[in-house]
Formats: C-alpha cells, sequence, structure tokens
C-alpha cells in the first residue's frame, strides 16, 4: 500500500490524461508498447487506440470517497496495445459488466473512464450508472 | 517425501501479545514494548538475554510509529542486530526468517520479532485502510480513479479468478464460514458468533465480490516472538516451533495483459524454496497458516503452496478440506477474518499455539505447519516451515 512520489514518466501520463488524450509508452527500438510499471526514460509516448477488454471488474458499495458516489464500477482493462490498467467504468449498470466486454475510453472531470462499445454515453455520465 | 534436512536452521522459542482491542488501547510503540516482554518471558529469556529486535510496523502507518528507538523503551543494550522490515504484508514472516538466518550465523544469539499497529481510530478501521493501493503503474492513477483500499485491489483479483476459473461467492463464503467454525474454539479470537453460508450470503457488500464477512477483521494491539539457535531451544520453558525451510517470492509486475498478477503469484516460489529447504512435498504439510486478510487471499494461497490445483481452491474449501474435521487445517485461530488482524503475526501466533499443542479444542495435526506472509495485492511473499519435531526424517 506503500506510496511513493510521481516522477517524470508518472507526470507525463497523468498530464496527457488531463488533457484528455490516453498516451502509453513505446520501446522505440521494438515498437511495442510498455506495461506501465516499466519506467524508461527513452520510452515514445504515442496515442493509444483507447479501446480494449475488461479482464475483471469491482462494484464498490461503500462509500470511501465523497467525490466518486456508489456504486462506482471498475474495470481492469486490458487496452488493444497491451499495457493494462484499472479504472471506472460508466455507461453500464454493475450487472452489465462482464469479464470479456469491449469497452472504449472517455474522458470526464476525474479524468479517463471506460464504457461498453456500443453504447450510448452522455459527455458527462453519471459515475451511478446504475 | 523428498531427503529430509537433518538440522532445523533456528527455532521460535518465545511468543508474547499486548492487549487486542477494538478501542484505543495505546501508542503503537507502546503496545510493541509490551509484547516484546512478554515473548521475551515466553521464551523464558530476561531482556539482557536479547541481542537482536527486528520491527514491522503496517504499511498504513507512519514509520516514527514504530521506531528503533523501540531499543531503548526496552532497555536493550549492544544489539547485534536492528532493523525495521518493512515488505507489507510478507515482513512479519521476513522478520523470522531474517532473525533465523542471524542466529545461524552468529549475529545475534535471541533476536526479538515484533508487528504492531493500531488501526481502528473511533470504532472503524475502514478508513484507516482506503489507501489507494499502486496496482496500475501509475503513482496517483487509483487515488484518482476512486480506486480505494487494499479490500477493491483483492476484489479485483478474486473477480479475475471468478472469471478465469469460475470460483463462485458460495465457495468464498465456504471459506468465511470454515475460518469462523474454527474462530470459534478460539479464545482469543474476535469473532466467535455461528456463521452460516445464509447469513454470509445475507451480509452486505463492501466492493463486490467482497461482502464484509470477506474482509479481516482489524484490531488494535502487537505480536512479538523471540528467534534463537535451535540448539539453544530445548531450553525454553514451553515447545519451539523448529524452523525447516524458509522462502520468498516476489513476482514483480510489468502492467501487460499476459502477466496476470492476480493469478500468477510470486507464493509459488516462496513456497518452492522453503519446502525444498525442508525436504517436504505439499502433500507432507498437515495444517496451514495463512495471510488471509481477504477470503480470495486463502483461497488463491492454497493453489500457489501446491495444496490443491490451480483453479481449484475454492471448491477444495467448499468440499470442507480446510474446516474442522478437514484433512488440511487452514487458519485454525479464524484468521484474519474471524480471529485478530495483526497482519503477518496472526499465522506465525496460530502456528505457535499449534505446534506447542496448545490449541485446546482446535488443535490440530502439527507435524508440519506451513506459515504464509502476503503483503502489496498479492505481490510480496515469504514462508516458513515449521515443526515441533527437532528432525523431520
Amino acid at each position: 500500500m506503500t506510496m511513493s512520489y510521481p516522477g517524470a514518466h508518472d507526470r507525463i501520463f497523468l498530464d496527457f490524461i488531463a488533457a484528455g488524450e490516453l498516451r502509453l509508452p513505446f520501446d522505440p527500438a521494438t515498437g511495442q508498447a510498455l506495461g506501465l510499471h516499466r519506467r524508461r526514460a527513452a520510452a515514445e509516448w504515442r496515442p493509444a487506440a483507447g479501446t480494449g477488454t475488461v479482464l475483471s471488474f469491482t462494484v464498490t458499495r461503500r462509500q470511501y470517497a465523497a467525490a466518486f458516489p456508489v456504486p462506482l464500477v471498475h474495470g481492469l482493462i486490458a487496452l488493444d496495445e497491451g499495457p493494462t490498467l484499472i479504472a471506472r467504468i460508466l455507461g453500464a449498470a454493475p450487472a452489465e459488466v462482464s469479464a470479456g466486454m469491449p469497452v472504449r475510453a472517455g474522458f470526464d472531470s476525474h479524468g479517463l473512464w471506460f464504457g461498453p462499445c456500443q453504447a450510448r454515453v452522455a459527455e458527462e455520465p453519471s459515475h451511478a450508472a446504475a | 517425501m523428498g531427503a529430509r534436512s537433518c538440522e532445523p536452521v533456528a527455532a521460535i522459542t518465545g511468543l508474547g501479545f499486548s492487549q487486542m482491542s477494538r478501542a484505543p488501547i495505546g501508542t503503537v510503540r507502546e503496545l510493541a514494548g509490551t509484547a516484546v516482554l512478554a515473548a521475551i518471558s515466553d521464551a523464558g529469556l530476561a531482556p539482557a538475554d536479547i541481542d537482536g529486535l527486528l520491527l514491522n510496523k503496517s504499511p498504513t502507518a507512519a514509520a516514527e510509529e514504530l521506531p528503533l528507538l523501540l531499543q531503548n523503551d526496552l532497555g536493550l543494550r549492544d544489539l547485534g542486530l536492528l532493523a525495521a522490515i518493512d515488505s507489507e504484508g510478507s515482513s512479519a514472516v521476513q522478520m523470522v526468517q531474517y532473525a533465523a538466518l542471524a542466529v545461524r550465523h552468529g549475529m545475534a544469539r535471541a533476536v526479538a520479532c515484533v508487528f504492531s499497529d493500531t488501526p481502528v481510530k473511533s470504532g472503524s478501521a475502514g478508513d484507516t485502510f482506503a489507501i489507494a493501493m499502486p496496482l496500475s503503474g501509475i503513482e496517483g492513477w487509483e487515488q484518482q480513479q476512486g480506486f480505494l483500499g487494499a479490500v477493491a485491489g483483492y476484489a479485483m483479483a478474486a473477480q479475475r479468478h471468478m472469471a478465469v476459473y469460475g470460483t463462485t461467492a458460495e465457495q468464498l463464503g465456504a471459506y468465511a464460514v470454515a475460518c469462523r467454525q474454527w474462530a470459534r474454539a478460539n479464545p482469543m479470537a474476535f469473532l466467535k458468533k455461528p456463521l452460516t453460508l445464509h447469513d454470509y450470503l445475507a451480509s452486505p457488500f463492501v466492493v463486490e465480490p467482497f461482502r464484509v464477512l470477506d474482509c479481516c477483521f482489524p484490531v488494535n494491539g502487537a505480536a512479538a516472538v523471540v528467534v534463537t539457535a535451535a540448539d539453544r531451544a530445548a531450553d525454553a520453558p514451553l515447545p519451539p516451533a523448529y524452523i525447516h525451510g524458509m522462502g520468498q517470492g516476489h513476482r514483480g509486475r510489468n502492467g501487460m495483459r499476459e502477466d496476470e498478477p492476480e493469478l500468477h503469484i510470486g507464493a509459488v516460489q516462496a513456497g518452492r524454496i522453503a519446502y525444498r529447504a525442508a525436504g517436504i512435498a505439499p502433500s507432507d504439510i498437515t495444517q496451514c497458516q495463512f495471510y488471509d486478510a481477504f477470503s480470495f487471499a486463502g483461497i488463491v494461497s492454497l493453489e500457489a503452496y501446491g495444496l490443491c490445483p490451480e483453479g481449484e481452491g475454492g471448491r477444495f474449501v467448499a468440499d470442507g478440506h480446510t474446516a474442522p474435521g478437514g484433512r488440511l487445517p487452514v487458519n485454525t485461530g479464524g484468521g484474519h477474518l474471524s480471529g485478530y488482524y495483526l497482519q503477518g503475526m496472526t499465522p506465525i501466533s496460530e502456528a505457535m499455539i499449534q505446534v506447542r499443542g496448545l490449541g485446546g479444542e482446535r488443535q490440530a495435526r502439527n507435524d508440519i505447519v506451513l506459515v504464509s506472509g502476503n503483503g502489496g495485492c498479492l505481490d510480496y511473499h515469504a514462508s516458513l516451515v515449521v515443526s515441533p519435531h527437532r528432525g523431520l526424517g
């Protein structure tokens, strides 16, 4: 549970997210995307397609933070480029979320979220998308 | 069975607790001091006999809550070993490992190892543990996403296990019920009310798929052990736990899809190395004391430590094998869910009670006991193979 301080790698990723863009580090030698745990100064940050697959998901029912009303759905998302990350899933009721579901990235005031590929999601969807 | 090692690495000869409570009962440092003195006395030693001290604070506590200065609080002089071990939930088992190595190699003769924590503030520990785990690889990311607490990280891993292997809510529940059955015979356990699978399924969700009964029961308190060389252990007033095998496994994460850190964990390595050192196979183990802060952690530990096939931990538990009367007793004191959550000292302390034959109604076959520590989100693993027998041959 120990947090360390964000370094350049973390700031680059978060700054792109703040600008409404999902970018991933790529190895310039191989052209392959790097997992976000790797910290390589030589990485090239390229735009991601923003599409992926839900590997797993959770539904938070206990309210931990006022900014995140419950029920709050998160997915472990495998991006099509290969890296994984955890992010909110909006635009689907908790019961509609399943492993294997294709999702697409969107942005709101908290930053990145994912929703079902086919779903029509408003610009600022409710977090309690139940 | 493989070729047995002739000589244990070292022995655990003392066990001590502070008071344990859901109410404020003192600082981390004060409770740690009480537990260390109790463990020294239990080992039949005096503070002047202690020449090593290892400290383990909770990852949620500040470093200054359990300082190296505990040495001076207790009047310990001329220590040959003094360190804080900070490998999250694997730390307590790691302390015992480093203490064993130190006494084996003459750096110290008697090492006290202590864990202490006060997570329960004003009746609840929920906010203490609502800290984002760095699972995605970007510092601050989980916070930004509102993905808070170890409970969320383990819930995500459990749901992945359910998706891949078909593990069910009823199987998670069976784990919680088995732990409660054990706790009912443990005078030190905090949750002893009878629990049925129906009660479990009716209990509220915290972070799906986890209900409140899938989660550990935090308490304020401390526990300590004393480790000495094996050839001094017979002098202790109570039977020692001989340490025959030790292992660690820290798999690391690369953040790529095929990595699956939710399913493939370093406990495999921690077990393999400990078994090899002890000259045993998983089938030789007669009981397990796992670090099971969440039900799923116990289930996946059964798989990773080779006690059931991969993916079948849930079924193994639901078939009753880990419950009282089962063929492989697991967490005979109730573990973290129904006993008490003193992180890595919960499995170590119950192993000591069992090895000494002091389990009363819950006493299980204690010939070869597996003890595990697990930290991060299944990231950091450490294990011990302990026994009341000096030789396993």
